[in-house]
């Protein structure tokens, strides 16, 4: 038999032991937990995102200067603006 | 999924996946993660095995991914160590490693996919076809990639006597 048969013949031989029981007991509990950081990610992604959008997207201010200006009690509402129009 | 489904899964081919894993990595803790990792890509995916092929197969080829995955991290991990080592930033420290060390050499100077063709064909000895099929490359890739992983490793033989 040649060197690299021999070689290959006890790379197949050699694999080494493994408790099997508890390789099973880490993989479940891993499987299990798996979600948690997931969700919290997720949460935290989403609240950021929210914070984000609300200071980025605020309606933003009436742009007219006079309009800005004018107090409550001086702004005129439609009917006045239309007795006005039709005086 | 039912945790049952998983228990029998788990018992039916954990020896085989094992069998794989083991030839990919020198560290038993190595081995141990890179087993685990492929029954938690099980665990997680099994909703959406839709039974193309067998659920062996399917599980054969995560592990066969998981393992070449395994193998590209380590290359960039030791690539990196080789730098911060040659810029003497760090010691090199090796893990502890399974068996007689020397039996890996040769294989560790093969790439991923030469490894695992290697392996695939010679040790395990799947047909060059099903490994085409299993990872997705054309059979002239296989071949030539098998071709020249043996001559890598006759030639390391032939060097460490």
């Amino acid at each position: 038999m040649d060197k690299y048969q021999v070689y290959i013949d006890r790379i197949k031989r050699e694999s080494g032991s493994v408790d099997f029981d508890q390789m099973y007991d880490r993989i479940t509990r891993r499987g299990k937990n798996i979600f948690i950081p997931a969700v919290a990610t997720l949460t935290a992604a989403a609240v950021a995102a929210f914070v984000v959008s609300f200071y980025l997207f605020q309606p933003a201010a009436y742009d007219d200067p006079i309009l800005n200006y004018m107090s409550e009690a001086e702004s005129i509402n439609g009917s006045q603006l239309i007795s006005y129009v039709f005086q | 999924m039912r945790e049952a489904d998983f228990s029998k899964i788990y018992r039916d081919n954990k020896e085989m996946v094992w069998g794989l894993v083991s030839k990919y990595s020198l560290s038993q803790q190595d081995r141990e993660d890179l087993f685990q990792e492929v029954f938690l890509k099980v665990h997680r995916a099994l909703g959406k095995f839709r039974g193309g092929s067998s659920l062996e197969t399917w599980i054969y080829r995560i592990a066969v991914n998981t393992a070449i995955n395994h193998l590209k991290k380590r290359k960039r991990r030791e690539s990196f160590r080789e730098l911060l080592n040659h810029l003497r930033l760090v010691e090199t420290v090796e893990g502890p490693e399974v068996g007689d060390a020397l039996i890996w050499k040769p294989l560790e100077k093969l790439n991923p996919l030469q490894r695992t063709v290697l392996l695939l064909s010679d040790v395990e000895e799947k047909k060059m076809e099903d490994i085409a099929s299993l990872l997705k490359i054309p059979l002239g890739t296989v071949k030539s990639n098998l071709h020249r992983a043996r001559e890598i490793v006759k030639k390391e033989l032939e060097k460490n006597g």
